[in-house]
């Protein structure tokens, strides 16, 4: 039982990743219907990034939580920038064109960030060591055992996942998000400037991945340019298992494919953690393709 | 009395709480030509996708040659004997003119991989009496000229007379055209209406969505006018015209513009 | 083929074609006696099995337009499906060809079947799925042999001939090629290409044509399937030796860059495409690893620029001239072409 409980709570960890991470996916998508292939990539470049930056501020000595505050709330900036780039080089010039055009240029979006950050010096192939962590304390927290970093983390990403919810449901550009997830043709002809909303979505996506991604640094204590494309692979299918294009699906699809991948894992061996959330995926798709939340896919025409 | 080519009883659309189509019933002869009319987002397209199987009806049953076919995907009912053509061109536009035609005839070609691969069972003959065929059908419409023109580079009229084409080779006894004439000039209507009632002597049954009236007049013997997903009224074009409930729904929103 | 009226209307074209085509495959065929360099000949045999399997994918990607980004797992089901029947099982290796053959039309059953009832990006990621599940598979079981595979894989005999040398591989698999590009210029003038490219090109029109789509996707992902497992099987013979990084997300990648670079649908353009992505990473050697970096940025701009690819263009026009047909249309729109006539 105890197993059990400690393999609950390690995967609702890792499920706050894929949750923060799903979300990306599952905006762009909602209001796109693109798989943005790109997007576990920039998880890895938040990553990066707070590594040079942590760096540079010399944080292994101090670590002082404003700084670290102030480097997440950078990448996430810089990161959200990258995304917008992306759509507005990558994506827009194909808004008409073919789905299957757009997939490949996703394709090819995602390996010129892990192969950008592969060949940019300081950064390359091998395995880095995250030069910030969090707090490893300890903490008895409702009988189980946890350190105040991994409080930490949950923390941050459910005040920002909510905070992201929030945003959706009460403001303008939230509402004109769903407008063109909808029609994108008629949200156009009601005065909502369909490429200025497109672009905030794929800003919040990108930062959150962002921040992500240095928590990821700072959690695994290791980075590597590889490392966004098993994670977002695993952020797709939590989209998917909460139903994709729902915010709040995301998120609940994310822990919970933390948690099943986590069990699944502690019983078969955690090489075959992956190979347990795929086939997930494959089943999840013959029973429910909608997801847990999702709605009905579309009627044709 | 004999049995109809077509009967919708009683169909019912939803998509969430709109209601696209409610409680329409109709039916068609065997070679009727028969026009459908009525304002914009009555429920036109919408039955014909009911018709065709792109959309499942909520409620109510389709009949073809007394068949109920319903629930059937759409590509059963295109080849049981209905084939349509779209509100907006659907070619396939990168291929060429010929091989948009041979696409329609889908069913009748050979798909057994020796036969296609080693050209045996009489595959090579059999291919070549379908191309034939659709060349016969290209100059029926009149487009023989294209023929390995890239279908995305034809005219609109011409385009047009493609898919008719398309249609065709699929054997139809029934054949569905959703605004045809829409984008044609008058010349050009002229001309279609005409390819349309050849089609129509060859013995098979159409039903027209069609906004331009004297188009109607010269094709249809019998109109059905929808409104709100309800049929409103039918009866031979003189009648339909003089129809208040008719004219009220068209004058009704006057504010949307069409032909 | 289209029938007796198009040899009616180029003969010239086609005539000229075939003997092209013919000295072509002569001159491939007598170059390991040219310049017997076992460099170049183990170059152009892994040029020849990117060909294979570019040609493959091609009824996928090229003609349905469906996206399989695992298609590497395939090839995996090919060259350990074999090895692991020849090496523990002692099966000869080319009796083994049915069991691969069928091991990889269950795979595709599984993993299509499924997915293709949905909408079609659905696909991308569940073969990127499972193209991650087949490699983990075999780095981590023990019929797999592990992170470092499988040895001493047994030669292929045909006639009772054992196929010892590099060099016969490079002919079994030019002969695969060769073989393999004509079934799919047969397959594509059928009702199964029509079929394709027109769900490729409207889904819903092609339904309403009496197209089973489903099943005809099925085909498409079930055809590429077979293609790149015949040429794992031949791949691990050639090999003698294989190991799960060869069969990963890099080489589904390459695949993919091949079908594009050659220009989706046209099969001269998958064999241009499947030597390119063979010969530019070799001569380029020292800048490995801006090799993906390159693929990347080549997938964008084609995407963006030239959606229809190089070569399907270029021999459009070369066939129209070489047959004389003036057609009217107007000129050089692109991606409004008859693709892959010239082929
Ligand atoms: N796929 C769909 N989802 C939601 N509503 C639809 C859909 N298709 C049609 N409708 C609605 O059904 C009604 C009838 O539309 P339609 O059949 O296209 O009308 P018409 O062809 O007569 O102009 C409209 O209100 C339209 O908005
Ligand atoms: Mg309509």
């Amino acid at each position: 039982m105890a197993f059990l409980t400690g393999q609950i709570v390690a995967g609702l960890l890792v499920g706050a990743f894929y949750a923060m991470i799903a979300l990306g996916y599952s905006m762009v998508y909602g209001i796109m219907r693109l798989i943005n292939f790109a997007h576990g990539d920039l998880y890895m470049v938040g990553a990066f990034l707070g590594f040079s930056l942590f760096g540079i501020a010399g944080a292994s000595s101090g670590n002082s939580m404003l700084m670290s505050a102030g480097i997440m709330v950078l990448v996430m900036c810089l990161v959200g920038l990258l995304g917008v780039a992306i759509e507005r080089v990558a994506y827009r010039p194909l808004r008409r064109a073919p789905l299957l055009s757009v997939m490949i240029t996703a394709l090819g979006m995602s390996l010129i960030l892990e192969n950008g950050v592969l060949v940019t010096p300081g950064w390359g192939s091998l395995y880095l060591v995250f030069p910030a962590s969090l707090s490893s304390r300890s903490l008895t927290l409702l009988g189980y055992q946890l350190t105040l970093g991994q409080l930490e983390l949950a923390i941050i990403a459910v005040v920002l996942m909510a905070a992201l919810y929030l945003f959706v449901q009460t403001t303008m550009t939230g509402k004109a998000m769903r407008a063109i997830a909808i029609d994108k043709d008629a949200s156009a002809l009601m005065g909502i400037n369909v490429d200025v909303v497109i672009a905030i979505t794929f800003f919040m996506g990108a930062a959150l991945a962002g921040i992500a991604g240095v928590l990821g640094g700072m959690y695994y204590g290791q980075i590597n340019y590889l490392m966004g494309f098993d994670l977002g692979l695993k952020a797709f299918t939590a989209a998917v298992l909460g139903g994709i294009g729902n915010i709040p699906g995301a998120v609940l699809g994310g822990f919970l494919l933390g948690v099943l991948e986590s069990i699944g894992g502690g019983y078969l061996g955690s090489e075959w953690a992956s190979v347990f959330s795929f086939s997930i995926l494959i089943l999840l798709l013959v029973v429910r393709p909608t997801g847990i939340l999702g709605e009905k896919l579309g009627a044709r025409m | 009395m004999t049995q109809p080519l077509l009967a919708v009883e009683d169909v019912s659309l939803r998509f969430g709480g709109v209601a696209a189509l409610s409680g329409v019933s109709l039916e068609l002869q065997e070679q009727e030509p028969v026009a459908l009319i009525g304002p914009n987002g009555a429920g036109k397209t919408s039955l014909f996708n009911c018709i065709t199987g792109f959309y499942r009806a909520t409620e109510g049953h389709v009949r073809f040659h007394g068949q109920d076919v319903t629930r059937r995907r759409a590509d059963a009912i295109a080849n049981l004997g209905i084939r349509r053509t779209f509100q907006n061109l659907r070619l396939f536009p990168r291929l060429s003119v010929m091989e948009n035609v041979l696409t329609g005839a889908h069913a009748r070609a050979d798909a057994n991989l020796l036969h296609v691969i080693l050209g045996f069972g009489g595959y090579g003959d059999a291919e070549a009496q379908l191309v034939d065929q659709a060349d016969a059908l290209l100059e029926f419409v009149g487009i023989a000229a294209y023929r390995e023109t890239a279908a995305g580079d034809l005219p609109y009229g011409l385009q047009k007379r493609l898919e008719l084409a398309r249609a065709l080779i699929g054997e139809p006894t029934l054949l569905l055209l959703d605004e045809p004439a829409a984008g044609l000039n008058t010349f050009e209507r002229r001309a279609y209406v005409q390819l349309i009632r050849q089609i129509n002597a060859r013995g098979i049954g159409v039903l027209m969505i069609e906004h331009d009236m004297d188009m109607v007049m010269t094709f249809a013997r019998r109109v059905i006018v929808l409104d709100y997903g309800k049929k409103i009224a039918e009866g031979t074009p003189a009648e339909v015209q003089r129809d208040p409930a008719v004219v009220a729904a068209y004058l009704g929103d006057a504010s949307d513009e069409r032909a | 083929m289209i029938g007796q009226s198009v040899r009616r209307s180029r003969p010239k074209a086609l005539r000229y074609g075939w003997a092209g085509i013919l000295l072509a495959i002569v001159a491939v065929a007598l170059l390991p006696h040219v310049d017997p360099d076992p460099y170049l000949i183990s170059v152009a045999t892994l040029a020849f099995v990117y060909m294979g399997l570019a040609l493959g994918l091609n009824m996928v990607v090229g003609y349905a337009g469906l996206l399989d980004l695992g298609y590497a797992a395939f090839f995996a089901v090919g060259a350990y499906g074999s090895a692991i029947l020849a090496t523990t099982y002692h099966w000869p290796l080319l009796a083994t060809a049915p069991a691969v053959v069928l091991m990889a039309v269950v795979a595709a059953l599984i993993v299509g079947g499924p997915t293709l009832r949905l909408r079609s990006d659905y696909l991308a990621i569940v073969t990127l799925g499972f193209g991650e599940i087949t490699q983990i598979s075999a780095n981590n079981l023990q019929i797999t042999g592990g992170a470092t595979g499988i040895f001493d894989i047994p030669p292929l005999s045909l006639f009772g001939w054992q196929l010892l040398q590099p060099v016969d591989y490079y002919y079994v698999l030019l002969a695969m090629v060769v073989l393999y590009a004509l079934i799919t210029w047969r397959v594509r003038r059928s009702k199964i290409g029509r079929a394709w490219l027109a769900i490729r090109e409207d889904e819903d029109a092609a339904l309403a044509m009496g197209i089973n789509t489903v099943r005809y996707k099925i085909y498409a992902y079930v055809g590429g399937a077979v293609f790149a497992s015949l040429i794992g099987l031949v791949y691990g013979a050639a090999m003698t030796a294989i190991a799960p990084t060869s069969f990963g997300y890099p080489q589904s990648v390459l695949c993919i860059v091949a079908v594009l670079i050659g220009g989706m649908g046209s099969i001269p353009g998958m064999l241009v495409g499947g030597f390119l992505v063979e010969a530019v990473p070799e001569a380029l050697r020292n800048l490995a690893d801006f090799r993906l970096l390159l693929f990347g940025i080549v997938m964008v701009l084609v995407m963006i620029f030239r959606p229809q690819g190089v070569w399907p263009a270029r021999s459009m026009r070369w066939a129209r001239r070489l047959a004389g047909l003036a057609t009217g249309s107007p000129g050089d729109a692109p991606g409004a072409k008859p693709e892959d006539l010239g082929s």
